[in-house]
């Protein structure tokens, strides 16, 4: 019977804590291969070991920041904007979660 | 100027019924800058950047798996001194949020509340984020041969 409020607390803290160990791996492993040839990325992230990891971290990670985003929108805009804006903030957070998905798909499948 | 200051300091203790200067709002003037302040609106700025950080890395992989041409557009860009700069601003936001997020995490525990503990606790993960930035970054250039 928890209000809204604090469901939305709830979600994003525990998605904060399923982000923790996504974000350590993303710091250790992708961020040593930025600017790597492409074929040798498109294999290393083709595999299941490292697709799995990104595609949560950035599914789990557009969940959060919407949260966060929409916290930060109620919190600083008062007028008609903020309807648009957290409408603006949805469709961000899908968009970002459908590129991203379609990629990994691609990659497994190829 | 600075009998200014006193002689309000006296017109207030003369308004005061009991004698004493009457207790007034907190005002911009009597605040002080903290490092728990900063460090909470720090944390704010680096969800924000994550934000975005997060459709480019989306993007990125988009191009990883489908368009040859905009990864090495993107890798050049990532290799420009303007990429390192912002791929360091990046590295340096993920750890300081990963880090406030975690002290988010242990303060809705009930734990570390304490003024000191939370002052020196903000401190460490300003310097904290600062150096594995500086390692993470140190270390990705070495491996990419630009260092
Ligand atoms: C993909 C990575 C991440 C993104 C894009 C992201 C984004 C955001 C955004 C936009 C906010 C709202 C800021 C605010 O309300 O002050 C936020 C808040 C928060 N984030 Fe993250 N975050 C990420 C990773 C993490 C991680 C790894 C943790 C680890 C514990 C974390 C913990 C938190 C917490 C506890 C809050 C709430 C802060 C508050 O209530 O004031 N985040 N995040």
């Amino acid at each position: 019977m928890s209000s809204k409020g604090t469901s939305k607390f709830k979600a994003q803290r525990f998605s904060a804590i399923v982000l923790i160990p996504l974000v350590m791996w993303f710091l250790f492993s992708l961020l040593s291969r930025v600017g790597a040839p492409y074929l040798d990325m498109k294999n290393w992230l083709a595999h299941p070991l490292n697709a799995i990891p990104m595609a949560l971290l950035i599914i789990v990670g557009a969940f959060h920041m919407r949260i966060g985003m929409s916290e930060i929108i109620e919190d600083y805009i008062h007028s008609g904007l903020r309807p648009v804006l957290l409408l603006l903030n949805w469709v961000f957070a899908i968009g970002v979660v459908l590129v991203a998905a379609g990629s990994v798909i691609t990659l497994a499948f190829t | 100027m600075t009998t200014d200051i006193s002689s309000q300091n006296k017109d207030r203790s003369q308004i005061s019924s009991s004698g004493k200067p009457p207790i007034l709002s907190p005002h911009l003037q009597v605040w002080k800058f903290t490092v728990t302040m900063a460090s909470s609106i720090t944390h704010r700025a680096c969800g924000a950047a994550l934000y975005a950080g997060t459709a480019i890395l989306a993007i990125w992989l988009y191009a990883t798996a489908n368009n040859p041409g905009l990864y090495n557009l993107i890798s050049d860009f990532l290799g420009s001194p303007l990429g390192i700069l912002l791929l360091a601003g990046y590295v340096w936001a993920l750890y300081f949020h990963l880090f406030k997020g975690i002290l988010h995490l242990v303060w809705d525990s009930g734990r570390a509340f304490e003024f000191e503990v939370a002052k020196r606790l903000s401190f460490m993960i300003f310097l904290g984020a600062t150096l594995m930035m500086l390692v993470t970054v140190l270390v990705g250039l070495s491996i990419a041969g630009i260092l």
